[in-house]
């Protein structure tokens, strides 16, 4: 009978029994016994939670590393985007210093003419000066084609004289800042100029040796070493290397005293009554940067008879 | 004997991952007081699986491991109202239909409740809370509705998870 008992109501004996322990547990105020059991499972459940953390710390690490390096990309990506604007900024310095630089020789070149330090002035004759920028120039057709970014807005007109201020060598092997001859107007707009450069077999200037008297006339070569060939030059002449040539000046379209070259070789022609040597230029055409066209134009008359010839 | 063993351990992992794990978690989004009762979950699953003795044997141990892990200021509340839910859902075995996820959630909810409920009112009786409609309505407001959305919405997903364990006692005959 019991054991039936026992069977039929096995469930709610348990819940009973279960109740009880319960109640127990509840109602014993014995901390000292809870404690021990307690410790006793929280050092059997240890490994079991250590791994649990260590498994969602390594977890919560990986997350936060990742949303790390994020943030340092993205601030990464704004650094490199601001290098890249400083760098701009700093590019356009450079470029505003370097014109600033430009239209100061410019302004400095303007001073001199006022001065009347520029070139030699004939019968006290001053003339106006405009200084430019070379904007084009084509070493592959030995700097034939050379623009600059002024025009007959400024009243530059064709056959006017063009130079420039660059350092050459002496004799002495010493460097010097001198005016020397580019070439001449070739043909203008209104805010461009060509010049025709003074190596050009078409461009032809007179000339003096600058230590004698004698004259002759210079022009282009189209050589490959942009030689210049004088020519019209007197047998009483004495040619020597290294003789300097300047412009005579007088009638020619150049005022007087601006350097040419010097003579690198003498040509020499027994039957012939003039003299000639073959001159090589100051000018050096890949480092012109800035040039002053001299508004000096011959009389009409003059022109004409040129042209005509 | 080897179904036994593999509760025992399942019990003993879900009240470790419910202490340590899960209220880290929740405390990350400042939910202190709130819990995945992972416990109530399985005893509430294994009840209406196997019946009364599973389920009373199954809130037994699985609130005395939480007792144990969690410390609480009265030793025995969480086993004896584990027990109680165990008990009573394990009279619904075979009487109600559990495979469906709206029983399921339905049935987690009530018992979340009733816990809930159970739990905090023998609490109050052997405090000395004052304001008793109010410490209620707080907790209600703080921590079972929270408690009771999660318990609910994971509880098919767990019950999936143990039915593809096949932990369950098959009875023959």
């Amino acid at each position: 009978m019991l054991s039936f008992f026992l069977h039929k109501n096995k469930n709610f004996l348990t819940f009973l029994l279960l109740l009880s322990l319960s109640i127990i547990f509840i109602t014993t105020k014995s901390n000292n016994a809870q404690k021990q059991m307690s410790n006793v499972f929280i050092t059997t459940s240890a490994p079991f939670a250590w791994v649990i953390n260590n498994v969602t710390d390594s977890i919560g690490s990986t997350f936060s590393d990742i949303a790390y390096f994020n943030d340092k990309l993205e601030e990464m990506e704004n650094l490199k985007k601001e290098i890249l604007e400083k760098q701009e900024l700093f590019s356009d310095r450079q470029v505003l210093i370097q014109r600033i630089k430009t239209l100061q020789h410019q302004l400095a070149y303007v001073e001199l003419n006022k001065a009347g330090l520029l070139f030699e002035q004939e019968n006290n004759q001053t003339y106006d000066i405009e200084t430019a920028d070379v904007i084009m120039k084509d070493p592959q057709s030995s700097y034939k084609t050379l623009i600059i970014n002024k025009g007959s807005y400024r009243g530059i007109k064709a056959s006017m004289p063009v130079i420039a201020i660059q350092k050459i060598r002496k004799s002495n092997g010493k460097y010097k800042r001198e005016r020397i001859v580019v070439g001449k107007i070739s043909q203008t707009s209104l805010m461009h100029s060509k010049i025709i450069p003074i190596i050009d077999k078409d461009c032809k200037i007179p000339v003096k040796l600058s230590d004698e008297k004698y004259t002759g006339l210079i022009k282009g070569l189209d050589s490959p070493q942009n030689d210049l060939f004088m020519t019209n030059i007197s047998k009483w002449a004495k040619l020597a290397k290294n003789q300097e040539v300047i412009t005579s000046g007088g009638t020619s379209i150049f005022p007087k005293g601006i350097k040419v070259g010097y003579i690198s070789k003498t040509v020499i022609d027994s039957s012939s009554y003039i003299k000639s040597a073959i001159v090589t230029p100051y000018v050096d055409y890949s480092r012109i940067e800035t040039v002053i066209v001299i508004k000096k134009e011959l009389p009409e008359d003059l022109m004409k008879l040129l042209e005509k010839k | 004997m080897r179904i036994y063993i593999f509760r025992f351990l399942l019990i003993f992992i879900c009240a470790i991952l419910q202490v340590t794990l899960i209220s880290t978690v929740l405390n990350i989004f400042d939910l202190k007081e709130v819990k995945l009762d992972l416990i109530l979950i399985i005893t509430v699953y294994f009840a209406f699986k196997d019946g009364i003795m599973s389920g009373q044997v199954t809130g037994f141990t699985g609130g005395l491991f939480e007792d144990l892990l969690a410390n609480p200021p009265q030793f025995g509340i969480t086993t004896l109202v584990n027990t109680i839910v165990g008990f009573t859902v394990g009279t619904f075995h075979k009487r109600i239909y559990s495979e469906n996820f709206m029983t399921i959630f339905l049935i987690v909810f009530i018992c979340t409740i009733f816990k809930g409920l159970l739990l905090k009112c023998l609490i109050i009786f052997d405090s000395q809370i004052t304001s008793i409609s109010e410490y209620l309505l707080d907790y209600f407001l703080h921590s079972l509705s929270i408690e009771l959305i999660l318990n609910s919405i994971l509880a098919p997903l767990i019950f999936n998870l143990l039915n593809k364990l096949n932990l369950t006692i098959k009875r023959t005959g």
